[in-house]
């Protein structure tokens, strides 16, 4: 499995669990049911060389609509899930994606920022990038 | 010309440096620097006008700093991260005997002692030893001392 997609399966069923609320992979064929949670894998270079680990970078998206006539309170419901989210994003709790791990492994977070916001019509979308060493396959014990 | 052949880096046929240290005798290390210096010690004679006219050398060695990240050891899973965590913490000396086996530059194999070491952990890094060992070269005098031509 590649990185991009090994990367967004870990954080998926890792923040799937933290969150009440649909999480999908940067790069689906379904139709996203708003709020959501969107993890994207932006990119990766090989650190140290020749070793096949990667420092990535990762965008992880928290995306509602926002609209007078939808769902009421939905600006409300947009801050708690994006709370909970950032919380989830901290080392202290991200290290959990480690625990079992068989196929991907985080040694740390190197740089976390955002939150960056954007709107497009209706749509308000927050996003956090990380940055972070990884590697495939490496096991916690 | 496309192009131009070199040595590059510190390792190129996918092995890592075998250290022989302390309770562990295979540890695996993924070298970031190796550094090779042959030295040795030296007397100098010289004449009425202060031209040396002899010198002598002595005391050869091979001197080798070696800094890299613990890959863990063959007698435990390499890609375990608890098991690489406790190679890592291994305890060790300077005055230890360490051995080095290396099928990529078997140049810098042989039996050292260690001088000094470092074992560094920063942020945003990966872990490393820094090693400095010496390895004395038992060579025998020539039965023919080489002049120097002035």
């Amino acid at each position: 499995m590649s990185y991009r997609k090994q990367t967004e399966e870990a954080f998926k069923a890792y923040l799937q669990d933290q969150v009440g609320v649909p999480v999908y992979a940067g790069t689906n064929d379904t139709i996203k049911s708003m709020p959501c949670v969107v993890v994207a894998f932006v990119g990766a270079s090989q650190n140290p060389p020749n070793t096949g680990n990667m420092d990535v970078t990762l965008t992880v998206s928290v995306q509602s609509e926002i609209d007078e006539e939808g769902q009421p309170n939905a600006l409300d419901v947009h801050d708690e899930l994006l709370t909970a989210v950032e919380e989830s994003l901290f080392w202290s709790e991200l290290q959990a994606i480690n625990v079992g791990a068989t196929d991907f492994y985080i040694f740390g977070v190197a740089d976390q920022s955002g939150i960056e916001r954007d709107v497009e019509g209706t749509i308000l979308r927050e996003s956090i990038t990380l940055t972070f060493p990884a590697a495939l396959g490496v096991t916690t014990n | 010309m496309k192009g131009q052949a070199f040595t590059y880096g510190t390792k190129n046929d996918g092995s890592y440096i075998t250290l022989d240290i302390g309770a562990d005798q295979v540890i695996q290390m993924y070298a970031t620097e190796i550094r090779l210096s042959m030295e040795s010690d030296s007397n100098t004679a010289s004449d009425a006008n202060g031209e040396v006219i002899s010198a002598c050398y002595y005391n050869q060695r091979k001197v080798l700093n070696l800094t890299g990240m613990i890959a863990g050891s063959t007698v435990s899973p390499p890609n375990n991260i608890q098991a690489v965590d406790a190679v890592y913490g291994i305890v060790f000396q300077a005055g230890e005997n360490l051995d080095i086996t290396n099928s990529n530059w078997t140049e810098i194999e042989g039996e050292y002692i260690i001088q000094s070491a470092e074992k560094t952990r920063s942020n945003g890094n990966y872990a490393e030893w820094s090693i400095t060992a010496i390895e004395y070269i038992a060579k025998g005098v020539s039965n023919t001392d080489v002049p120097l031509v002035p």
